[in-house]
């Protein structure tokens, strides 16, 4: 199938702000730690979702006719739509309390409540892609990768940003360093597994089998974008760190060319989903 | 209940892609963009034991459409009264959703309307008494119209007279697909690849 560009980026702006969201929120009202990052954070993950909605837009034929898609609440898009609004609305919220030095339990209620939609969109959006239509698409093992791509790159966005912020604390950055290597792994795991599914999927055919990922014309953008620059990289450069020997500017080095890594491996992840996103039959060879 | 669907006995179809032509002219169907193809399946086999057929595909009028459940403006519908899936082009937001969750992709794009286009068994031909404009040019009779609740209809008749055995249908994935082929052996082993 050809690459669809503008949901590629819908994909990875909108899964990239509920993770951010959400990782500011465990990190900040949760645990306590890096308080200094909240407002930076959530302006991050509201122009994140509002570029990300913004970017779908420009996937439609007829953007002035948006929204009809409104008009039918059963449909995977109407619940995007919702969810991202229902989020916007929160993080608003949530600045404004933020702005008007709300106590932390009601940061932490707001934030809480955000949760809700974030965890459920960032699951959504790979959703919307389990048809039955597109064997390489039809499982939850889908939605699953998108759910924890955006668990890591919020965590690493989060860690960036409590790394750059003024009054950074080290042991902050490493503690969510932690995460996203943890994070990094489940997402090694939920790789592994989404090709174990596509080698077992019905309706074998070879544009969309494991050989072409592994050793075919995928091969490229699966080894290096998606192995060694979404995973193997960041994953060194979160490992542990011996917090005596580290030095503060080698750590936010770190930090940042793992986030620049994570965000190459997560846009090579949905460029490989539409190019093996083939149909059981394709016979007016569209969207090929 | 009425399920208006087509039969298409491959045992006559030459491959002339009358009904090709015929659907573009009578549809006005954009330069690039089809609603009914034909397909060669084969040859396959050695010589002399070498066998083909053609295989015309189009909506399949399924009867629980997914290309109707993604829509999210109800553009795509299933119509009543007879069971044609259809699309409202003034409710069409040209998602391509619906080319997503299709099958078999035999919806396409109209890239100057920007809007998903597909067969519609062409519904205003039916709305005066007529047949479809592909059934009518058929020269080999190859295509067959009708309501699959229908016992007399021709459809029902031609099916009925072919033998479970010779009817197939391309792969259901829920979908339940209404449009049927009835090829024979003697002919050629119906491929479902």
């Amino acid at each position: 199938m050809s690459i669809q560009w503008a949901l590629v980026f819908f994909l990875l702006l909108v899964g990239w702000g509920c993770g951010v969201y959400a990782a500011s929120v465990v990190t900040v009202d949760w645990m306590g730690r890096a308080r200094q990052i909240r407002l930076v954070s959530m302006i991050a993950s509201l122009i994140l979702l509002a570029v990300g909605g913004f970017v779908s837009v420009l996937h439609l034929g007829r953007p002035s006719r948006i929204f009809l898609a409104l008009s039918k609440p059963k449909s995977g898009i109407f619940l995007e739509a919702l969810l991202i609004s229902l989020l916007g609305f929160v993080i608003i919220i949530y600045i404004i309390a933020l702005k008007r030095n709300a106590s932390d339990q009601t940061l932490k209620i707001i934030g809480t409540i955000g949760l809700i939609p974030a965890v459920i969109l960032a699951f959504a959006i790979g959703n919307t892609y389990t048809l039955a239509s597109r064997p390489a698409w039809d499982t939850i093992l889908l939605p699953l990768n998108y759910f924890v791509s955006a668990a890591v790159m919020g965590t690493v966005t989060v860690s960036v940003i409590a790394a750059r912020s003024k009054n950074a604390d080290k042991s902050d950055v490493i503690l969510l360093n932690r995460a996203v290597f943890i994070s990094l792994l489940l997402q090694a795991v939920m790789i592994f597994a989404y090709l174990i599914y596509l080698g077992a999927a019905p309706f074998p055919d070879e544009s969309r089998s494991v050989g072409r990922i592994l050793a075919g014309d995928l091969a490229p953008l699966f080894w290096a974008g998606i192995v060694v620059l979404g995973l193997i990289v960041p994953v060194i450069l979160t490992a542990e760190t011996k917090k005596k020997e580290s030095e503060f500017r080698v750590l936010l080095m770190k930090v940042q060319i793992s986030l620049v890594c994570i965000l190459a491996g997560g846009i090579a992840f949905r460029v490989m989903m539409f190019a093996i996103g083939t149909g059981i039959k394709n016979y007016f060879n569209v969207l090929s | 209940m009425t399920r208006k669907t087509l039969v298409i006995d491959l045992d006559r179809c030459f491959g002339c892609r009358s009904c090709e032509v015929a659907c573009k002219l009578e549809n006005n169907v954009v330069l690039g963009a089809r609603w009914n193809k034909v397909i060669d399946v084969g040859p396959v086999g050695d010589y002399p034991d070498i066998e083909m057929y053609f295989l015309p595909a189009m909506c399949q009028q399924c009867e629980d459409p997914e290309c109707v459940k993604v829509c999210p403006t109800g553009a795509s519908y299933r119509r009543e009264e007879d069971g044609i899936i259809l699309v409202d082009r003034e409710k069409c937001i040209g998602c391509r959703y619906c080319m997503m969750a299709c099958p078999y992709g035999v919806r396409t794009f109209n890239e100057e309307e920007k809007v998903v286009e597909k067969c519609t068994l062409c519904a205003h031909l039916q709305a005066i008494g007529e047949d479809p404009a592909c059934v009518k040019i058929c020269p080999a009779g190859a295509r067959i119209f009708g309501d699959l609740d229908d016992p007399e209809s021709p459809a029902s008749i031609a099916i009925k007279e072919a033998g479970a055995e010779n009817v197939h249908s391309l792969p259901d994935v829920g979908n339940k697909p209404t449009a049927r082929y009835i090829l024979h052996k003697k002919t050629a082993k119906w491929r479902e690849n």
